[in-house]
């Protein structure tokens, strides 16, 4: 008896290895065979709020919670976001002297350079991207807002530069009150209303916009590292919760146009 | 032809008598040969009427290099051998193959090379070689060393009796030559290609994708197995694809998603109705039972029992999906399947699109994925690092 048990396990086996595999022709690939199929859904429940920062500064193998930043801002109508990262000061690779140089540029109490301070920078969408996880072997997936990378700001540099202006100044104030009284040769451009006005508009949309950008204030932002409970709620949002099937609204034709654009503006 | 006297005795006797010359221009010489008035080999030029010039210079007709023009002048044309035509080379003959004959006692080549047969065995039948080989006409392969005991009459190890002397003709095959360059070349091309498409098919087929998704990708058999990769529910992925289709809900779907919201404020709004007491008046002067006052019991409402629930529907809705619920925004649910195949390529169809999945390039840095909530409470939810990335490739071949 336990032999044709055994027996029929293996007839059992071998039916299931040589079971035929379902064909790929669906796929386009009349010869290949399916091995796995993954179930995809879409979802957009964080599709306004997803970002994808990257850190051209850190390499790939930085687990989470190495780079958690001290204080975090925000500058909600501009969307800019600026991260202030610790630097290890114990580190023997530290070089104290000047990192108080450099800390000059932070505070006046001689502070050390202690944080690197990171700025956003927009990345021009080029193309689309999708957030994507797999949950009980179903891959969701989350259209993302916009790619961001984050780049040192050397802000602290600017005002070291500026103390040292400053104090060189004080030394040469006498010399200031004798070039005040010295002619200046002025040079005058004459331009036509029409080119000044242009001009002025150039200037200000460009000016303009930086000048809003700085004078925004910025705001606190709370940061919520990986495998908090906080983000661990947030991200099972990403897993789609209707299992209905969605129709697609877009044939191949009107999907090859999207792609190339209309080459015939007349069809 | 007059006697002609000694030169001694007519030099003496006669003087010469210019002016009894015909045409003193002669002394001037007409032409380049020998001009008329001159004097007579007696020295002395005579008074009768000289010879024309043409008579004299027939009489000088064997002189060499001299001959007469039309005129009966002389003109000296030197014996100049004929021009040679020299033959401009050609590029047509610098582009043919250059197939020399030798002939001569080096025909065999230098004597290195015929006493060292092994050297010349390997040189014998490569046509094409980056070299060139001597080889005698109608024999590929020369061994030479045959060449030692031959005879020494040629000096040169030549074996004479192979039907050849030195001077037979040897075709030298060289680089040059488009007999051999040209096939030669052929065969690499053809062999580059074979070997550049293996190598582009083994680079297709590397499994990457595949591998991430599913546990095994042997590269060797290329089965793929079709259990899913152990810890792909703690990654993170990107895909990238040129453009997302439109979907959009179901109208079966659309419609029970509506009645389920209207159920939900209809039952928020009946909720709301039981909870409130039928007249809960604090302002009231509720007079106080002096019994319970003395016992110290508490006479204000109980507003517990008031049931506050979240799910109490905003002031402002009437009941309809809004655009944003019903068409995109809240548009979620099945688009379609990612397979993985046996041969390792993954494939993807989102509704009738058909798209090909591989794996991007390997990214050096790090990248988070970040949620940003920039309404109220700005507040950053970092949500993991992204492990791979994707590239969603259109298949062209299905769409067109």
């Amino acid at each position: 008896m336990d032999i044709n048990m055994d027996i029929n396990m293996d007839v059992k086996m071998e039916a299931a290895s040589t079971k035929p595999l379902p064909s790929a022709a669906a796929y386009g690939l009349p010869d290949d065979e399916i091995m796995a199929e993954i179930p995809v859904f879409l979802t957009h429940k964080l599709s306004k709020n997803l970002h994808l920062l990257q850190y051209p500064q850190s390499p790939n193998q930085v687990k989470p919670g190495q780079l958690v930043p001290s204080v975090a801002r925000i500058k909600p109508i501009h969307g800019q976001i600026e991260m202030d990262m610790p630097l290890d000061v114990q580190s023997p690779m530290y070089n104290t002297e000047r990192g108080r140089e450099l800390g000059a540029g932070l505070s006046d109490n001689g502070r050390l350079l202690d944080i690197q301070t990171l700025v956003s920078v927009d990345i021009p969408k080029s193309s689309n991207y999708l957030a994507a996880v797999v949950h009980s072997g179903e891959l969701h997936l989350t259209p993302m807002e916009k790619v961001t990378q984050l780049r040192p700001s050397l802000k602290y540099l600017d005002k070291v530069a500026e103390k040292i202006k400053a104090a060189s100044k004080l030394d040469d104030d006498e010399d200031d009150e004798e070039k005040e009284a010295k002619a200046q040769t002025v040079q005058v451009t004459v331009r036509t209303a029409e080119a000044e006005e242009a001009l002025r508009q150039q200037q200000n949309s460009i000016a303009f916009m930086q000048q809003r950008l700085e004078e925004e204030p910025w705001s606190k932002l709370s940061y919520f590292d990986v495998g908090t409970e906080e983000s661990t709620s947030v991200s099972q949002r990403l897993v789609a919760s209707n299992r209905e099937d969605l129709l697609c609204k877009s044939t191949p034709d009107e999907y090859l146009t999207a792609i190339i654009g209309n080459m015939n503006p007349n069809v | 032809m007059p006697d002609i006297p000694p030169p001694s005795e007519a030099a003496a006797d006669q003087k010469p008598q210019l002016g009894s010359m015909r045409g003193g221009s002669s002394l001037r010489g007409r032409g380049r040969g020998r001009g008329g008035g001159l004097p007579s080999a007696s020295g002395s030029i005579p008074n009768e009427r000289l010879h024309s010039i043409r008579e004299r210079t027939t009489a000088a007709a064997g002189v060499p290099g001299a001959s007469v023009s039309g005129r009966g002048k002389m003109v000296f044309t030197p014996n100049v051998p004929a021009r040679r035509n020299k033959k401009e080379p050609s590029a047509l003959l610098l582009a043919k193959p250059v197939v020399e004959a030798i002939t001569g006692p080096f025909a065999q080549g230098p004597a290195s090379l015929s006493s060292g047969g092994s050297s010349r065995r390997g040189m014998g039948g490569g046509g094409g070689g980056s070299g060139s080989a001597l080889l005698p006409p109608g024999v590929s392969g020369v061994d030479m060393t045959s060449a030692a005991g031959a005879k020494p009459e040629s000096g040169f190890g030549v074996d004479d009796s192979r039907g050849g002397n030195s001077d037979s003709q040897v075709v030298m095959v060289t680089d040059h030559n488009d007999a051999t360059a040209v096939d030669a070349l052929e065969v690499q091309t053809e062999e580059m290609a074979i070997s550049a498409a293996e190598e582009m098919g083994r680079l297709k087929l590397d499994f990457g994708a595949a591998s991430f998704f599913t546990a095994q990708a042997k590269a060797e058999n290329g089965d793929c197995s079709g259990e899913l990769a152990e810890g792909l529910e703690d990654k993170m992925m990107v895909f990238q694809v040129p453009e997302l289709p439109i979907f959009e809900l179901a109208p079966e779907v659309l419609q029970r998603r509506l009645t389920a919201k209207q159920r939900k404020i209809a039952r928020a709004a009946g909720r709301s109705a039981e909870a409130k007491p039928s007249v809960v008046d604090l302002d009231a002067d509720v007079k106080p039972d002096i019994a319970k006052l003395e016992l110290g019991v508490d006479i204000k409402p109980d507003l517990s029992k008031l049931d506050i629930s979240d799910d109490t529907p905003d002031a402002d809705d009437n009941g309809e999906l809004d655009e944003g619920e019903a068409n995109g925004d809240l548009a979620d649910g099945r688009i379609g399947t990612l397979v993985v195949l046996k041969s390792g390529a993954v494939r993807m169809k989102i509704g009738d699109i058909l798209l090909d999945v591989s794996r991007g390039a390997n990214c050096q840095f790090m990248r988070g994925l970040f949620a940003l909530d920039t309404s109220a409470t700005h507040t950053a939810f970092m949500l993991g690092n992204v492990d791979q990335q994707f590239m969603c490739t259109p298949d062209l071949d299905s769409i067109i």
